[in-house]
C-alpha cells in the first residue's frame, strides 16, 4: 500500500502533523523506533523511570560519540556507551514527550529576529527566522487549547502578543512556596510570573486531569493530563481510521530514485528485518541529533553527502538550552510547623518564572542582549537520585552510620527548591551532528557524532540570571543558595542541525520547512530553529508542526 | 515486636559478639554461623558472597538509624543485578573483578578473608581502601546499589516491607507497578 504521508518518529514535532492529516482524510503512517507504551503501563516505579533503560534504548545497543572541549581546548570524543552519559530522551511512540516536565513557555517576537534585534557575534552563527512571531501566534493559540495548557497570563515587561486572553486551563495547584517567592519578589521589585504548563488542570475528552502525582519529568502520566504527542495527538488521529503506527520501526534509509523525490522509507521491524514504507510525502521528526543523523545515512548517487545536503548544511548549528541550575534549601526546624508540613507536602507545583530580563541592558554586556528565563521549581522526587547525590562530601566518599545520618536529615528535615536558567544557545561551527567513522548501532549504522561546542557569551548571560535568582531565594531566606552555569548541556533539550531559511546554501529547509532539495521531504521536529530563544522548545516544536502541517495539506503532491 | 524494639535487640545482640570476640581475641563468629541463610549466590563464589556481604555491613550499617543492608536485602538484591542480562555486562564485570582485588588486597594485608577479621579491622581497611581510586569508585558502585535496594519498589527484591521507605518517610507516589509493568517484564511485553 502506498500511504499519503509516511512520518519518522512519534514525538513531539510528529504529532501535529499526525493530527491534522489523519483528520484531514489522507492515509498516515508512522514509523517510530521505539514501543508503544499505553497510559496503563506506566507508574511510579523509579527503577523503569530512570534506573534501566527501559524507555530509551540501551547504550550497549545504541549510542552517540559526543564531542567536547577538554581544559587544554583539544576536542575529545568518546561514546557515550564508554562514558554512561546517556543523550537519548525518549524512544516510544509519543517520544519524548510523553516524559517531559511540559514547562510550556512561547518564544517571543525578539526571539524570531535575533541578529537584526542584537546585532552579529564574533564565533556565533546568528540569523533571524524566515517566520515572525505573527506567522507562528495562531498555532501557540492552537496548541494551547488543543494539547492543553494551563496557566494565568499576567502583564509583564516581556509578555508576548497574544490571541486569546488567557490560557484555555486555568492554573494547576501550587505550593505554599510560591507565595512566599511572591512576597520575596514583590520585596526585589520582580516581576515574578505564574509559568504555564502543557498539562491539563481540568479533564478534556478523553483525558483527566493532573492528580498531582509528584513525579511529573521522567515519568508517564498516568491521568493523561500533560500533553504527550501520544495522548493529545496520536490517540485522536487514530480514531480517525487513518492512520497505522508501527512501533518498533526503526527507519534507517530514505531513498530516492534520481528526481530528488523521495520513494520509501526503508527500516528495521522488530525482528531485525529490512521493510519498507512508500508514500507521497515524507515527514521527519526523530529529534534534532536522530534526524540530521537520518538524512546524513540516506546518501546516494543523487546526494553523495547525505539526503539534503548538497549544501553541506545538514546537522549544522545544533544547538540545546543554554544556561545552568541552582537551589537553596529549607529546614523545617526554622519554620512553624504548619508551614513546615505545608511547604512539605507532596505534588503541588511552585510554577513561578521571571523574564524580566528576557532582554539585558547592562553596562556589564557594554549595551541591550538577548537575556533568558527563570523557571523555579522542586527538586525531583526520585529518592535513589537523591541518594546517590548524597554519597560524596567535598569529594570524599561518604559511608556508614555517617551517610545514614546524611540521608535521614536531608530527606526528613528540609525541602530543596530549584531554579532553571535558560538562555539562547548560540549556534556556532563546533556545535554539530555527523556520523561516526567507527561506532556503530546493533543494527551496524554509523551513529550521531555529536559536537557540543558552546559560546562564552551564553554563560554570561546565564551567570546574570542566576544572581538574580539567588537573590530571590536569599529574600525567602533560604539557606546554602549557589548555582551552576556551565556550556554543559541538557540532552533533551535539543533543536537546530537542519536550519530552515530563504537561501538554499544555508539552510536545509524553507520557510514551510520543506526541504530546499527533496521536493516531498519536510522536517517538523525541532531541526528547524536556527535559534531556539529562551525557553524551553517543545511548546514552538507543537506550535511550528501544526504551522508545518498545514503547508503540507496545501502541497500538490499529497493531491496527485 | 516493633520495628524500634527490633532494632534495639538487635544492635545489643551485636554488641554483645563484639565483647566477647575481643574478650576471647577471636574473629567474628557471624560469618560461619550464618552460613547456612545463604542461598543461591551465583555468579559470585560462596566467599565472595560473604565478602561483598560483610563489606556491605559496613557501607550500610545495623546501627539503629534505619534499615541495615541485611534488612533490605542488599546482597541478595546485588545478586539479581549481577545475573541480569540486560545490565552491561562489562560493568557487572567490574564489580567481580574488583571485588576479587579486594579480596586478595585483603589477604595480603591482614592474611585473612574480609568476612573473618574484627569490625574495626574491617572499617581501618575499607576506610584505606576507599583513599584509592579503584576502591572508592567501586564502594561507589556498591552504594549505588545499596540505595536500589533500600528505596526501589519492594517487588525488586529490597526495601523489605517498605522499611527503605518508611525510615525516609518517602512517599513513592501511585500508581504502584504490577508485575507485568515492572523492568524486565515490560520490556519482554513490548
Ligand atoms: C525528562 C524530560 C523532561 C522534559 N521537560 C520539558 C519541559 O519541561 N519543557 C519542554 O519544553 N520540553 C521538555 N522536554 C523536552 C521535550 O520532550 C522535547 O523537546 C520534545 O519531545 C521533542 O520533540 P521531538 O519530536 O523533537 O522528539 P521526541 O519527542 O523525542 O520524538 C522523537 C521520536 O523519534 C523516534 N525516532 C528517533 N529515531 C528514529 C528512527 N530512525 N526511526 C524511527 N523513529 C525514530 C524516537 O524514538 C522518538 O520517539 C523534556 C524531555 C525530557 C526527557
Ligand atoms: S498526573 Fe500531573 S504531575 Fe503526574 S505525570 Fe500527570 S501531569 Fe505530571
Amino acid at each position: 500500500m502506498k500511504y499519503d504521508v509516511c512520518v519518522v518518529g512519534s514525538g513531539a514535532g510528529a504529532g501535529p502533523v499526525i493530527y491534522e492529516l489523519s483528520k484531514a482524510g489522507y492515509k498516515v503512517v508512522v514509523l517510530e523506533k521505539g514501543p508503544w507504551f499505553k497510559t496503563e503501563d506506566f507508574s511510579k516505579d523509579e527503577m523503569v523511570a530512570t534506573r534501566r533503560s527501559v524507555y530509551t534504548p540501551n547504550l550497549k545497543d545504541e549510542s552517540h560519540v559526543l564531542v567536547t572541549q577538554n581544559d587544554d581546548g583539544d576536542w575529545m570524543s568518546r561514546s557515550t556507551y564508554s562514558s554512561g552519559k546517556d543523550f537519548w530522551n525518549g524512544s516510544a511512540v509519543g517520544g519524548s514527550s510523553n516524559f517531559m516536565s511540559a514547562y510550556f513557555h512561547r518564544l517571543k517576537p525578539n526571539d524570531f529576529r535575533l541578529l537584526s534585534e542584537f546585532g552579529a557575534i564574533d564565533g556565533a552563527n546568528i540569523v533571524d527566522w524566515p517566520i515572525s512571531y505573527d506567522e507562528m501566534e495562531p498555532y501557540y493559540a492552537k496548541v494551547e487549547s488543543i494539547i492543553g495548557v494551563s496557566g494565568k497570563v499576567v502583564p509583564h515587561s516581556f509578555l508576548e502578543p497574544r490571541s486569546t486572553e488567557n490560557f484555555p486551563y486555568p492554573a494547576l495547584g501550587e505550593n505554599i512556596f510560591s507565595t512566599w517567592l511572591d512576597k520575596a519578589a514583590a520585596k526585589l521589585d520582580y516581576e515574578l510570573i505564574p509559568a504555564p504548563r502543557g498539562i491539563l488542570s481540568r479533564p478534556k475528552d478523553d483525558r483527566n486531569s493532573c492528580f498531582y502525582s509528584n513525579y511529573c519529568g521522567s515519568y508517564g502520566c498516568s491521568s493523561d493530563a500533560k500533553g504527550s504527542s501520544r495522548v493529545a495527538l496520536i490517540n485522536d488521529a487514530l480514531k480517525t481510521g487513518n492512520c497505522t503506527v508501527l512501533p518498533n520501526s526503526k527507519v534507517f534509509h530514505l531513498q530516492t530514485e534520481g528526481n530528488g523525490k523521495i520513494v520509501k522509507a526503508n527500516y528495521y521491524n522488530k525482528a531485525g528485518e529490512k521493510q519498507f514504507v512508500e508514500a507521497k510525502i515524507f515527514v521527519v521528526a526523530a529529534q534534532a541529533i536522530e534526524t540530521s543523523r537520518l538524512l546524513l545515512m540516506s546518501k546516494n548517487s543523487d546526494f553523495e553527502n547525505g539526503l539534503s545536503n548538497n549544501a553541506g548544511q545538514v546537522g549544522k548549528n545544533l544547538i540545546f538550552s543554554g544556561g545552568g541550575i541552582g537551589s537553596g534549601q529549607l529546614f523545617f526546624d526554622e519554620l512553624t510547623p504548619e508551614e513546615a508540613k505545608s511547604l512539605d507536602s507532596k505534588g503541588l507545583f511552585i510554577n513561578r518564572a521571571l523574564q524580566q530580563w528576557y532582554e539585558i541592558d547592562d553596562k556589564q554586556f557594554g549595551g541591550r542582549v538577548k537575556g533568558g528565563t527563570i523557571d523555579f521549581v522542586s527538586e525531583h522526587a526520585n529518592a535513589v537520585t537523591k541518594a546517590i547525590k548524597l554519597k560524596y562530601d567535598g569529594g570524599k566518599l561518604v559511608y556508614g552510620s555517617a551517610l545514614k545520618e546524611k540521608m535521614k536529615r536531608y530527606f526528613t528535615e528540609q525541602r530543596k527548591l530549584k531554579f532553571e536558567i535558560f538562555v539562547d544557545w548560540l549556534p556556532n561551527d563546533y556545535c554539530r551532528v555527523e556520523l561516526d567513522d567507527e561506532v556503530t548501532d546493533k543494527w551496524g549504522d554509523p551513529v550521531a557524532k555529536v559536537w557540543l561546542g558552546y559560546h562564552e557569551h551564553d554563560l554570561k548571560v546565564g551567570r546574570f540570571l542566576a544572581e538574580k535568582a539567588e537573590a530571590l531565594f536569599k529574600e525567602v531566606g533560604m539557606k546554602n543558595v549557589h548555582s551552576s552555569i556551565s556550556g554543559g548541556v541538557s540532552a533533551n533539550l535539543q533543536a537546530g542541525g537542519c536550519r530552515f531559511g530563504n537561501d538554499p546554501k544555508t539552510s536545509v529547509l524553507d520557510k514551510n520547512c520543506k526541504s530546499h532539495e527533496v521536493s516531498n521531504l519536510y522536517i517538523t521536529d525541532g531541526s528547524f530553529m536556527p535559534t531556539g530563544g529562551s525557553v524551553t522548545y517543545t511548546f514552538s516544536i507543537y506550535a511550528n508542526s501544526f504551522r508545518v502541517a498545514d503547508q503540507i495539506l496545501k502541497d500538490p503532491i499529497l493531491k496527485r | 515486636m516493633d520495628d524500634k524494639e527490633w532494632l534495639i535487640s538487635r544492635k545489643q545482640f551485636v554488641k554483645t559478639i563484639v565483647l566477647s570476640g575481643v574478650a576471647l581475641q577471636l574473629p567474628w563468629l557471624n560469618s560461619c554461623s550464618s552460613d547456612e541463610e545463604i542461598g543461591e549466590t551465583k555468579p559470585l563464589s560462596k566467599d565472595q558472597y560473604k565478602t561483598v556481604r560483610s563489606v556491605q555491613d559496613i557501607l550500610f550499617p545495623a546501627d539503629g538509624n534505619g534499615p541495615s543492608a541485611r534488612d533490605i536485602h542488599a546482597t541478595d538484591y546485588l545478586i539479581w543485578v549481577l545475573n541480569d542480562k540486560r545490565v552491561d555486562p562489562e560493568e557487572n564485570a567490574y564489580i567481580i573483578e574488583k571485588l576479587n582485588d579486594f579480596i586478595a588486597k585483603c589477604k595480603s594485608d591482614h592474611g585473612d578473608d574480609f568476612f573473618d577479621l574484627y569490625q574495626s579491622t574491617q572499617e581501618e581497611f575499607i576506610a584505606t581502601i576507599s583513599s584509592e581510586s579503584w576502591g572508592e569508585k567501586w564502594l561507589s558502585r556498591l552504594l549505588t546499589l545499596i540505595f536500589e535496594a533500600l528505596l526501589l519498589d519492594p517487588s525488586y527484591g529490597g526495601n523489605v516491607g517498605e522499611v527503605g521507605w518508611n525510615w525516609l518517610s518517602h512517599d513513592p507516589g501511585q500508581p504502584r507497578p504490577t508485575k507485568e509493568i515492572m523492568y524486565p517484564e515490560i520490556l519482554d511485553r513490548l
